[in-house]
């Protein structure tokens, strides 16, 4: 195993099946994934700010710390290194609501809102997530499988199943079938 | 689908262009909403629904997404009415700022019957990103029928 | 397999925002006609097959109750799956609509998802 650290802030893509993207510590931040389950190319996107109109200068030094910035350079990255956004599986993890150091309470949820805003005008649906809460995340990505392992609260689970498993899908529906 | 962030509640009013939409809804209550947008917010947001660039949109189309928010803001909302009858909401429509609303009210009143005494209203108005958004919603109870329905 | 649908609604924008929850959802279309209303809805009917239907409830001249309704009286129409998108999120109105044939029904607003996911319930396939 080759394990890859994704820090605060941070973006890093796998190619070969025997790495695995970690992230630490997702807070009110956000851990998005990808995978090409076909070529088996991933990447993992670890960002802080839903908005980077607020600091023009900071894009320019790190445009991973924001969700409208770091997300398509996330999208950019993986299709150069062989994925197809059509087939990308993605993930989302943290939003959590904690304190940051401003005493402000909503970071999580407007990072989370403005991924999906990005998501959604990339043209790419989630398949899994783990969002919100009060709880710190930590989450891996395997690159071979594709399959996202987390840990909250001192427990770990699988967040996924491969995408290879058919009828599998985490968002409740009312229909009879 | 809107994606909209409410950062505040109002603090000041900053007169801008805007865009209304307006409904009636036929039920227990029967009632009226307006919706007003800045015009910004309803190019930003109605980009964001249909997923497209703000400088391809259409004055149309952003109508038709302003329309539809008010539509789901007054169906969301009745939703959590506890009511003997189920609400009809009209189709929301755009309207002339000042002469519209009055337009809107006097269908309301002619929906129902003559007496009647105003009974809830609710208004909301929250600082979005890119401008500003105000939900009025207004209800007529019955006080006095002279023809039932 | 490409599929032909039909989406019922007298909003524009929302009839676009539902194609393009399908499109993103990985499901081909071959067809994908819009009506504004039910009788619109059951006039197109009448010279095309489609294999799935997403309809709205308020709708100016025929409802998507009253649209649902014919369609259940009807011996070929009412094998065709219909998912129901409304803002109303009371139970009274699910319960009848399901009762009337609806094959799913998905509250506005809502996730595209959501609407991913009865879709795949309601065509019986998933797609990767």
């Amino acid at each position: 195993m080759d394990q890859i650290v994704v820090g605060m802030a941070d973006c890093k893509i796998g190619d070969t099946p025997e790495q695995v993207l970690t992230t630490y510590a997702l807070g009110s931040c956000i851990g998005l994934m990808v995978h090409d389950p076909k070529v088996h190319v991933g990447g993992m996107l670890h960002f802080m700010l839903p908005d980077s109109s607020i600091d023009r200068n900071r894009v320019r030094d790190n445009p991973y710390m924001f969700a409208d910035t770091g997300i398509p350079q996330l999208l950019d990255e993986v299709c150069n290194r062989g994925a197809v956004k059509r087939r990308l599986i993605v993930h989302a993890v943290g939003g959590a609501k904690m304190l940051d150091s401003e005493g402000v309470f909503e970071i999580g949820k407007r990072n989370y809102l403005a991924m999906r805003k990005i998501l959604w005008k990339a043209g790419l649906l989630l398949h899994g997530e783990a969002v919100g809460g009060v709880n710190s995340r930590t989450v891996r990505l395997e690159i071979g499988s594709g399959k996202i392992w987390l840990q909250e609260s001192g427990t770990q689970r699988e967040l996924t199943l491969p995408a290879q498993q058919k009828g599998v899908n985490t968002w409740p529906t009312v229909s009879s079938s | 689908m809107f994606f909209i962030e409410c950062l505040s509640d109002l603090r000041e009013f900053v007169p801008e262009p805007e865009v209304v939409a307006g409904l009636t809804f036929d039920g227990d209550p029967a009632g009226e909403l307006e919706l007003k947008i800045s015009a910004s917010a309803a190019r930003s947001v109605s980009a964001d629904f249909l997923a497209t660039d703000e400088a391809d949109l259409s004055e149309q189309e952003i109508h038709d997404v302003v329309c539809e928010l008010a539509n789901m803001i007054c169906g969301s909302a009745l939703s959590r009415v506890e009511s003997a009858a189920t609400f009809r909401l009209s189709t929301p429509r755009i309207m002339d700022s000042a002469r519209d609303i009055a337009t809107l009210s006097e269908a309301a009143a002619s929906a129902s019957d003559p007496f009647f005494e105003v009974g809830d209203s609710a208004i909301h108005a929250v600082e979005l990103g890119s401008g500003r958004l105000v939900v009025s919603i207004h209800t007529e109870k019955l006080k006095w029928p002279l023809f039932p329905r | 397999m490409a599929y032909r649908v039909l989406i019922v609604d007298d909003s524009p924008a929302m009839r676009s925002f539902v194609r393009r929850v399908i499109l993103l959802s990985g499901f081909e279309l071959s067809e994908c006609f819009d009506a504004g209303d039910g009788r619109e809805a059951l006039s197109l009917l009448q010279h095309e097959w489609v294999d799935a239907i997403l309809t709205d409830i308020n709708m100016p001249g025929m409802d998507g109750e009253e649209f649902l309704r014919l369609l259940a009286a009807d011996d070929v129409l009412r094998s065709i799956p219909v998912i129901v998108i409304s803002t109303d999120a009371t139970q009274t109105r699910i319960r009848r609509l399901m009762a009337l044939g609806a094959r799913g029904y998905i509250t506005k607003p809502f996730v595209p998802e959501t609407l991913r996911a009865e879709l795949e319930a309601t065509l019986g396939v998933t797609v990767d």
